[in-house]
Order: C-alpha cells, then structure tokens, then sequence
C-alpha cells in the first residue's frame, strides 16, 4: 500500500476514490437506469476526496483522514482511532447479530462480518506478535 | 369432574381442560428448544471463554485475546491488530457493497444492509476517534 502511495504520489487517494466512483456510479446506472444517481454517487466519494486533498496541506486531521499523517503523534491518533473503529465494529455486528437471531431475522450477513472481523483481529496480533 | 386429590388424571385430563395441558406443553417445548439453541449458539462461545481464560496465565497471546495485554508491547500489539481488523474489514465491506450492486445487474438478490450498518459505524468510529485522540493526546 505504501509502494502504491509513493508511486502515485499526492494523488493516489483521488484516483483510488475516482475508481470506486466509477464502479458505484456504473453499478447504480446498470441496476436502476438513472444518470442523475450515479453522477450523484461518483460526486460524492469523489468530491469528499477532492476535499480532503485540498485540505491536507492546511489541516494535520485532514491529512489523517486522507491517510497521510504528519507526525508521530498524529500517525498514533490515526492507529488508536483506527483500533477504536474495529472494535466498534465488532461489537456492532455481534451486537447486530444477536438481535437479528432473537428477532428471527437473516442474520448470515452479519455473521459474516463479525467472522472476520475476529479473524482478521486473530490474524493481525499473530502478525505483530512475530513482527514486533 | 373430579372432586378429589388437586392433581388426578380424572381433573385435568379431560376434554375440556385439554387446552391447559396443550399449553404446558407448549410452553415447555418452547423453553427446552430456547435454551438447547442458545446453548448450541452461545454455549459453544462461552466454553471457549472459560477455555481462553483457563490458558490465560500460560500464554501472552491468550492474554490479549482476551483484551488484558501483559505488557507495552502487548498492548502496541493489540492496537495494530485491531487497526488491521478495523481497515481490513472496512475494505471488504466496501468491495462487498460494491459487488451486490454489480450483482444485482445480474439478478442476484442481496441483503446489503447489514454490510452498510457495520460500515457505517466503522466509519463514524473512527472518525470519532480521530477527533477523541487528537483531543486526548
């Protein structure tokens, strides 16, 4: 990821988001026919990019949102905050599950995501284990 | 009807008060099959807890599974594991939304909305962690 980040150089976010952009707005033009809606989803991922580019030079929490942090402190602010959303994560979609397993409803999906979200979680203290 | 002993089978096991007894039978068929499903689901979940925490003071690893990291270096550890589940998850979700709208091009029939609830905690998670730790530190 950070070979990539230094390829493309200041502009990696926007292309990323642009190619995302792209595939939503494609998908939702092939799924309900409408023009205005998928220039409305490209706009959005795209113009939240071009917002946070803009800004990154002027503002440190910026540059985090934008996946380049300026320092130490902000690169610890961006893996605690980052450390913050897995869990929240997990504790949604386990949270989600056991209220779609009392409510009877299809709780497969959110199986799925709270699976991985410990697999991944399993996998990465493994990882650091050896690493660090 | 029976004037005798409160339980005798000549009381209750007539054909008027047969719904009493279909209801208790019910009733406890409902609870036995709660309670064998619970412990099928959340039994197993459970166990493995109890299993974890017996292992506990033999193991640095299980210690953090368990979210009571022994030292610094545990808890650096369990913070980037939880960064890497909290990106890595993040990304799929978003690959997979994307995908059941491209699927539903093709006539798939998706439930996507528990893929945009996780997600979208995930992301006002972190953004509000990034505003909670660039004021706690």
């Amino acid at each position: 990821m950070a070979s990539v980040r230094r390829l493309l150089g200041r502009w990696w976010l926007i292309l990323v988001c642009a190619a995302i952009g792209v595939v939503m707005g494609a998908a939702d033009l092939a799924v309900n026919g409408s023009a205005d809606r998928a220039l409305i989803d490209f706009a959005i991922v795209v113009g939240y990019t071009l917002i946070l580019t803009l800004l990154q030079n002027r503002s440190e929490t910026a540059s985090v949102l934008a996946g380049r942090p300026v320092d130490e402190r902000w690169e610890s602010i961006n893996l605690h905050a980052l450390a913050a959303a897995g869990l929240v994560g997990a504790f949604v979609a386990l949270g989600a599950f056991v209220v779609a397993e009392a409510t009877g409803r299809d709780w497969s999906g959110l199986a799925i995501v709270a699976g991985a979200i410990g697999l991944a979680y399993v996998g990465g203290v493994i990882w650091y284990r050896w690493r660090l | 009807m029976s004037t005798g002993r409160w339980f005798s089978r000549d009381r209750w096991f007539t054909a008027e008060r047969g719904w009493v007894i279909a209801a208790v039978k019910a009733a406890v068929t409902v609870v036995v099959m709660l309670v064998w499903h619970a412990f099928f689901l959340y039994g197993l979940i459970v166990m493995s807890l109890v299993g974890l925490r017996a292992l506990m003071p033999k193991s640095e690893t299980v210690s953090v599974l368990l979210g009571v990291p022994v030292d610094e270096r545990w808890e650096s550890i369990s913070t980037r594991a939880w960064a890497l589940a909290g990106q890595v998850i993040f990304i799929g979700l978003l690959v997979t939304l994307v995908a059941m709208q491209v699927g539903q091009t093709q006539g798939w029939v998706g439930y996507s909305t528990p893929y945009a609830l996780v997600s979208a905690a995930l992301a006002v998670a972190y953004l509000g962690g990034v505003v909670f730790y660039r004021w706690r530190q």
